[in-house]
C-alpha cells in the first residue's frame, strides 16, 4: 500500500498537470492564458518522459538515456520561455524587453553547459535552476508591485493573480532548494533525493492555482 | 548531529522563512487592496450623498416655486379675476342694443373660463388636494381633470391599501405621473391610457399602459441626456431621489411604464 502511494507520489508531476485540464476547454474561452495552456500540454509530455526515464528499469525498457538531467534543463528553458511571454502578454510595462531577450540567454548557458557535460550527466546543474526561478521570482513580484498600483476589485477573480501565486509558491519552495542541492548532493544523495519529496506538493500547489486561473478565465 | 539531517533541516527552515514571507507579502497585498476598494467606496456613498442632497435641493426649489407660482395665480391673479367678474356683472344690459349685450356675454363668458383656468393651474401646481386626501385621490383628480375637456380615455386602479406614509415622496410621485401623462397626450398621441398601481411588501409599484407611440428604454436613457429633455431628467431625478425605479417598455401589444417606489424610504 505504501508502495503504492510513494508510487503516485513519484509520478505527481505527471497526474499534477491533469488537474488544470477540465478547466482548460474550450480552448477559445482561456484565450488569454494561451502561453500557459501551451506549459502545461508541453510540460505534461517531459514529465512523462522524465519518469518513462527515471522508472525504465521498471518498465523492463532501455531507452540509452539513463538521466534526465538533459530533459530537466529543457523543460527548465521551455518554461522560462513560455512564462516570459506570458508575463509580456499581461501589458505590465516593466523590462518588457528583458523579458524577451533573458529566455535567449539562458537557453545560450545551458547549450554551452551542455558542451562541456555529459548528455547523461548524472546531476542536475543547480545554478542553471537557480537562476531560472530567481528570474521567475523577479517576474512574479515584479507582477504583484504592477497590482498594487491597478485598481482591482477582486485579486480573486483575475486569472494572472492565479498563476502567479501558483508559479511564486513553486519558486519560492524551489528557490532553496536548488539553493543547495550541490551541496546536499555532495554528501548524501538519499538527502538530496528527499528534496524532491518537498517539490512536488509545491508543483501540486502550482497545477492546482493554474486550474482555477483557467477556471476564473472562463468566467 | 548527522550533517545531512542538520542541512536537510536547514533547507525546510529556509523554506518555510520564504514561503512565511511570501504569505505576508500576498496577505499585505490583499488588505491594501480591501482598504483601497473600502476607501473607493466610501467615495462613491459621498458622492452618492451629495448627488442626492443636490438632486433633493433641486425638487424641493422646483416644488416651493410652483406653490408660490400657484398661490400668487390663485391669490392674486384669481382674486383680480373675481373682482373682473363682479365689476362686469355691474354693468346694466338693458340699455345695451344687441350687438353690445352679445359682446358682453362673451366676455363675461371668457371670464369664466379665465377664472376657471386659472383655478385648474393653480391647483395643478399646488398639491394641496394630495396633501389632504392622500396620493390615489390626487391622481384620480388629476386624470379627470385632463380626459374631461379631451377625447383621451382613462382607466385608473389604485390600490386602496396604500396610505400616505411620506407626503414629500409622495408629490414626486405625483409629479412623475403628472409629466409622464402629459408628454404621453402631448408627444405620444394617445387614445387610451391605463393607470394602476399596486402596493405589496412596502413597494408602490405604478404601472402606465397608453396606445400611443411610446418610448422604449434606451430612447428614454437617450433622450434625458438632451436639452429638450428636460421633464424626463426631472423624472430620473425623482426616480433617483426615492431610491426607486423606472422602466420603460414598447412592443406591438403597446406601451408601458412601470415605476417602482420603495415607500418607507426616508426623504
Amino acid at each position: 500500500m505504501s508502495n503504492l502511494l510513494r508510487q503516485i507520489f513519484n509520478w505527481a508531476e505527471v497526474w499534477a498537470l491533469l488537474i488544470p485540464f477540465p478547466f482548460i476547454f474550450p480552448l477559445k474561452k482561456t484565450k488569454t492564458l494561451r502561453p500557459v495552456t501551451y506549459y502545461v500540454f508541453v510540460s505534461l509530455i517531459i514529465y512523462l518522459i522524465i519518469n518513462i526515464i527515471s522508472n525504465q528499469k521498471s518498465f523492463n525498457i532501455d531507452l540509452h538515456l539513463h538521466s534526465n538531467v538533459l530533459i530537466y534543463n529543457i523543460n527548465s528553458i521551455i518554461r522560462l520561455f513560455l512564462l516570459s511571454w506570458y508575463f509580456i502578454s499581461l501589458r505590465q510595462p516593466f523590462f518588457v524587453n528583458t523579458k524577451k531577450v533573458l529566455p535567449w540567454i539562458f537557453a545560450s548557458f545551458v547549450f554551452v553547459f551542455f558542451l562541456f557535460e555529459p548528455i547523461n550527466g548524472k546531476y542536475l546543474n543547480s545554478t542553471l535552476h537557480i537562476v531560472e526561478t530567481g528570474l521567475l521570482l523577479l517576474y512574479c513580484i515584479q507582477y504583484y508591485f504592477f497590482l498594487l498600483k491597478e485598481e482591482q476589485p477582486s485579486f480573486a477573480r483575475l486569472p494572472s493573480f492565479w498563476v502567479v501565486t501558483g508559479l511564486s509558491i513553486f519558486v519560492v519552495v524551489n528557490f532553496p532548494i536548488y539553493l543547495f542541492y550541490d551541496t546536499v548532493i555532495k554528501l548524501d544523495t538519499p538527502t538530496a533525493r528527499l528534496l524532491w519529496d518537498i517539490h512536488k506538493p509545491a508543483f501540486i500547489i502550482f497545477c492546482i492555482c493554474l486550474a482555477k486561473a483557467f477556471y476564473e478565465s472562463k468566467r | 548531529m548527522n550533517p545531512n539531517a542538520d542541512m536537510l533541516s536547514k533547507i525546510i527552515i529556509y523554506i518555510a522563512v520564504m514561503l512565511l514571507l511570501f504569505i505576508s507579502f500576498l496577505l499585505a497585498l490583499i488588505l491594501n487592496q480591501r482598504k483601497k476598494i473600502q476607501h473607493q467606496r466610501d467615495i462613491e456613498k459621498l458622492r452618492e450623498a451629495q448627488q442626492n442632497q443636490l438632486i433633493e435641493a433641486a425638487v424641493r426649489s422646483e416644488e416651493t416655486e410652483r406653490h408660490r407660482i400657484a398661490e400668487t395665480l390663485h391669490d392674486e391673479v384669481g382674486a383680480i379675476l373675481s373682482s373682473s367678474k363682479l365689476h362686469f356683472l355691474g354693468i346694466k344690459t338693458e340699455t345695451m342694443d344687441t350687438k353690445d349685450k352679445n359682446l358682453h356675454e362673451k366676455g363675461n363668458e371668457l371670464l369664466d373660463e379665465a377664472i376657471k383656468k386659472v383655478r385648474g393651474i393653480s391647483h395643478n401646481l399646488h398639491s394641496s388636494i394630495l396633501k389632504e386626501f392622500g396620493l390615489n385621490e390626487a391622481i384620480s383628480h388629476f386624470m379627470n381633470s385632463i380626459t374631461k375637456s379631451t377625447l383621451l380615455k382613462s382607466t385608473i386602479t389604485l390600490d386602496e391599501n396604500y396610505t400616505t406614509q411620506n407626503t414629500e415622496n409622495d408629490i414626486s410621485i405625483y409629479r412623475m405621473i403628472q409629466e409622464l401623462v402629459n408628454n404621453i397626450m402631448k408627444h405620444a398621441k394617445a387614445t387610451e391610457i391605463s393607470i394602476t398601481s399596486k402596493y405589496l411588501n412596502n413597494e408602490l409599484d405604478f404601472s402606465i399602459d397608453h396606445d400611443g407611440s411610446g418610448l422604449s428604454q434606451s430612447q428614454f436613457e437617450e433622450m434625458r441626456f438632451k436639452k429638450e429633455g428636460l421633464g424626463l431628467k426631472n423624472i430620473q431625478n425623482r426616480i433617483i431621489l426615492l431610491r426607486g425605479g423606472i422602466l420603460f417598455t414598447k412592443d406591438s401589444e403597446g406601451n408601458s411604464i412601470k415605476i417602482k417606489v420603495p415607500v418607507n424610504y426616508p426623504a
